[in-house]
C-alpha cells in the first residue's frame, strides 16, 4: 500500500506482434529474393551483366564525355634532376628522450641463464696428483729432427728430403741417397702444379727401392691437402723408376725410403 | 628487442671480419717471403779423376792408357751431371790401390772432391786390363762405390770401349739410374765421298764409318729402338724410297716402294711400326705401316705438305710432324691414329724437324723466327708451352736429335762455315764439333 508502484515498469509490452511481423517480413524478403533469382533471370539480364550483346562490360570512360575539359598530360623530361632541397614536407626530428638514469642494466645472457653445472666424471683425487713426465720425454717443439736421418736439399720448387728406413744405410751409402734425392727432385715438375699455389704443407711419400733399382709400393703417407701437389710428388717418384741398382755390397733385398716434398716458391 | 638484433648482427659479422683479416694475414706472409737456396735446379757431384797409371813396360800399353785416361775424362766431363775437378788441384800422390787413398787430401780444399775415380792398367798376355775404382772420399770408413776390372784388346777402339763402360757405370751410379750414353752412336749423312751417304760414329765423334754405298742421295737416317736397324730415304733407284738396313747382317731389309716421294721414316717406340711421309696419294701425307710393309694406313688429310713424323718415345701414343697447312711449316701433334690434331707452336715463323725427348716432356726443333730469320735450335715444354732457345748467333742450326739419356742434343750447324754435326748439353751449353770432313748433316742419336 505504501509503496508506490510505477505501472510502466510492471507492464510488459508484448513483443509477439512485432516479432511476428518481422518474421513475416523477412520471410517475404527471402521469398522475393528466391523468386527473383529463379524467375528474374528469365525476364532479363542479371546484375552487372551488359545490356549489349557480348560478354565484355562496356564502360564509358570519362575522357570520352563531351564537354568536360580534362587537363593535358604533363610533358615530363625522362631524366629527373637531382634536387638539393629535401622537399617541402619533412618531419621534425623527434627529440631524444632524456636518458633515464634509473633504468636497469640488462643482465648479460650468461648471467641470466646459468649453465647447468658439469658433473665431474673423473676421480678428483687422481687429478690432484701432478703428473711427472717420463725422463726421456721431449717437450713439444723441442725435439729437433726425427731420429730418421733426413738428407734435404733446396730446389727451385722448395725443399725435398729423403730418409732411409734402415738406420745405417744413409751413413754407409751416402752417395746412393744423394743420387736418389737428386734424381727424384729433378723429376719434380712444377708445371704440373697451378702457379697460384705458392706453398703447401709437406707431402710425405713412402716407397721401396728394390735390388735392381726399381721403385715399388709408392704411396702418400701424409697428404698436403692439395691433390695436385700430392700427385706431382707421387709422379716425381714414379717417373724416377728405375733408379740405380742398390749398392753391390748391401745385403738387403730392398730399402724403404721416406721422401718429403716442401713446396715453396 | 633492438639490442638483441644488434647482438645477432655483431655475431654474424664476426666471421666475415675474421675471413677478411685471415686473407690479409696470408697475403702479407707471401709478400714478405723470399726464396733462397743452393744448387737451384741443377745438381752436380764433384768428382776427381786422376790419371790411371800404366804398370806395364809395354809402350803400346802406355799409349792405350793415355787414350783410356783421355776418354774417361771427356766422358765424365761431358755427362752433364758431374763436375770434374781440374787436375791442377789434385794432391801430389796419385793412388792406385785402395790403401793409397788420402781421404783428407781429396775431400778437403783445394780438390774438395766428393768422389774419386782411380785405378791402374796392366797387360796380361795379349790383353789390356784396367782395374778401376770409384770411392766416396767423404766416407772413409766405407768408401767403395764401384770396383771394376775391364779386359780389352790391345787396340785403340777396345781401350776406348773400356773407358766408355767405366764412365757409363759412374754416370748411372751417381746420376740416379739413368744409363750413360757413352756407348751410343750417331747416324748422319755425309758427302765426303762425293755422294750423300749414311755414316755412323760414336757419340764423341770417333770411329766414323760408312754404312751405305749407293752412288746417289741417301738422307734422313733413323735408328730403330733396338739399334739393329737404320731406316733412311734413298734415291738409289731414282725415286725417293724408304730403305731399311740391318746393322747386324749389313744387308738391306725389304720395305715396299711406293710411287712419288717417300721420305722421313720414324720407328715407333715398340719397333713394330714405321711412320713416314709419302705422296703416293698425290699429296705428301703421313702414313703408318708395319715394319714389314703391311697394314698401310694414312693419318693426315690436308692440302699441303705433311712430313717429318716423330713418335712420342715415352708412350708411343702420339706423333709430332711438320705441316705447312697454315701457310708456313709448323709443328703439329696428333694421336697415333690421326685424331686429336693440334698445333704445337702458335707463334709464327718456320718450325721444322721435331725431335721428341726420351721422357716425353719436351720437343726439340729448329725454328726460324719471323723477326730474325735465323735458324736456331729450340726446346718446347709440351705441357706448358714454354720455349727455350738453345743456340744463338751461331750460323744455321737445324735437325736436333735427343740422346737417350735426355741430357744431350746432336744437331747440324754451319757456324764454322760448313754444315757439320755438333752436340751440346740439352741446356744449350758445351757445344762440341764432331765432324770435319766434307759436309755432314741430319744426325740421329741411337737409342
Amino acid at each position: 500500500m505504501g509503496a508506490a508502484t510505477f505501472p510502466i515498469f510492471d507492464h510488459r509490452e508484448s513483443l509477439r506482434g512485432a516479432l511476428l511481423a518481422s518474421i513475416i517480413f523477412h520471410c517475404l524478403l527471402a521469398l522475393s529474393a528466391l523468386v527473383y533469382t529463379i524467375w528474374g533471370g528469365r525476364m532479363g539480364k542479371g546484375w552487372g551483366q551488359s545490356l549489349n550483346s557480348g560478354s565484355a562490360v562496356h564502360v564509358n570512360a570519362v575522357a570520352s564525355l563531351p564537354g568536360v575539359p580534362l587537363p593535358q598530360p604533363r610533358i615530363t623530361t625522362p631524366n629527373t634532376v637531382a634536387v638539393q632541397n629535401p622537399g617541402l614536407f619533412q618531419k621534425q626530428p623527434v627529440p631524444k628522450p632524456p636518458p633515464d638514469l634509473m633504468a636497469q642494466k640488462i643482465p648479460k645472457f650468461k648471467e641470466a641463464v646459468k649453465a647447468p653445472e658439469k658433473k665431474m666424471l673423473a676421480n678428483p683425487r687422481i687429478q690432484k696428483e701432478k703428473i711427472q713426465p717420463p725422463p726421456n720425454a721431449i717437450p713439444y717443439g723441442e725435439g729437433g729432427k726425427p731420429t730418421m736421418s733426413y738428407s734435404s736439399v733446396t730446389t727451385s720448387a722448395g725443399d725435398v728430403a729423403i730418409g732411409i728406413g734402415q738406420q745405417d744405410f744413409g751413413e754407409r751409402y751416402g752417395w746412393y741417397v744423394q743420387a736418389v734425392r737428386n734424381r727424384i727432385s729433378s723429376n719434380w715438375l712444377l708445371s704440373t702444379i697451378s702457379p697460384n699455389i705458392l706453398n703447401a704443407p709437406r707431402v710425405y711419400v713412402d716407397f721401396d727401392i728394390n735390388r735392381d733399382g726399381s721403385i715399388s709400393n709408392a704411396r702418400i703417407t701424409q697428404s698436403s691437402g692439395i691433390p695436385e701437389v700430392d700427385r706431382s710428388a707421387l709422379r716425381a717418384v714414379l717417373a724416377s723408376s728405375p733408379l740405380a741398382p742398390l749398392p753391390a755390397d748391401y745385403s738387403g733385398n730392398k730399402v724403404s725410403v721416406e721422401f718429403y716434398f716442401d713446396l715453396r716458391r | 628487442m633492438k639490442i638483441r638484433h644488434v647482438k645477432y648482427l655483431v655475431l654474424l659479422a664476426i666471421p666475415f671480419f675474421a675471413i677478411l683479416a685471415g686473407t690479409r694475414v696470408v697475403k702479407s706472409q707471401t709478400e714478405g717471403w723470399f726464396r733462397t737456396g743452393i744448387n737451384l735446379g741443377q745438381f752436380t757431384v764433384r768428382i776427381a779423376v786422376p790419371d790411371f797409371a800404366s804398370r806395364s813396360a809395354d809402350p803400346r800399353a802406355a799409349e792405350l792408357t793415355k787414350t783410356f785416361n783421355q776418354v774417361l775424362w771427356n766422358d765424365l766431363n761431358y755427362s752433364g751431371i758431374l763436375d770434374v775437378v781440374s787436375k791442377s788441384l789434385y794432391p801430389v800422390n796419385t793412388p792406385q790401390e785402395p790403401q793409397d787413398v788420402d781421404f783428407n787430401g781429396w775431400s778437403n780444399p783445394p780438390a774438395s772432391a766428393q768422389m774419386l775415380a782411380f785405378g791402374y792398367t796392366e797387360t796380361r798376355g795379349n790383353s789390356f786390363v784396367v782395374t778401376a775404382r770409384l770411392f766416396d772420399v767423404h766416407n772413409p770408413s766405407n768408401p767403395s762405390v764401384l770396383a771394376k776390372r775391364y779386359v780389352a784388346d790391345m787396340n785403340d777402339l777396345s781401350a776406348r770401349d773400356a773407358a766408355h763402360r767405366f764412365a757409363n757405370e759412374i754416370i748411372q751410379t751417381l746420376g740416379g739410374g739413368i744409363p750413360g750414353i757413352n756407348l751410343t752412336k750417331i747416324a748422319f749423312v755425309s758427302n765426303r765421298t762425293g755422294h750423300a751417304e749414311i755414316w755412323v760414329m760414336d757419340y764423341d765423334g770417333f770411329n766414323q764409318h760408312q754404312i751405305t754405298n749407293y752412288p746417289s742421295l741417301n738422307l734422313t737416317p733413323r735408328w730403330s729402338p733396338d739399334n739393329s736397324l737404320l731406316a733412311f730415304t734413298s734415291y738409289a733407284r731414282g725415286n725417293p724410297e724408304i730403305y731399311l738396313y740391318s746393322l747386324i747382317t749389313n744387308r738391306r731389309i725389304p720395305f715396299p716402294s711406293y710411287r712419288g716421294l717417300n721420305t722421313t721414316p720414324a720407328f715407333s717406340p715398340d719397333g713394330k711400326k714405321i711412320a713416314f711421309c709419302s705422296s703416293m696419294g698425290g699429296n705428301p701425307e703421313i702414313y703408318v705401316s708395319d715394319v714389314n710393309g703391311l697394314g698401310l694406313q694414312r693419318l693426315t688429310f690436308s692440302p699441303g705438305v705433311n712430313i717429318s713424323p716423330v713418335w712420342n718415345p715415352k708412350t708411343g701414343n702420339e706423333i709430332a710432324f711438320v705441316s705447312d697447312r697454315s701457310g708456313s711449316p709448323q709443328i703439329y701433334i696428333m694421336n697415333a691414329d690421326g685424331t686429336n690434331l693440334r698445333r704445337l707452336i702458335t707463334a709464327g715463323g718456320d718450325a721444322e724437324a721435331p725431335s721428341w725427348s726420351p721422357n716425353g716432356l719436351f720437343i726439340a726443333f729448329s725454328w726460324s723466327v719471323k723477326e730474325t730469320g735465323h735458324w736456331d735450335i729450340y726446346v718446347i715444354e709440351i705441357a706448358t708451352g714454354r720455349i727455350v732457345q738453345l743456340t744463338y748467333n751461331a750460323g744455321r742450326n737445324e735437325h736436333p736429335s735427343w740422346s737417350p739419356d735426355g741430357r744431350h742434343i746432336v744437331f747440324e750447324s754451319t757456324r764454322t762455315g760448313k754444315r757439320e754435326v755438333w752436340t751440346m748439353l740439352a741446356d744449350g751449353s758445351n757445344p762440341h764439333e764432331l765432324t770435319t770432313a766434307g759436309e755432314n748433316w741430319n744426325p740421329n742419336w741411337s737409342n
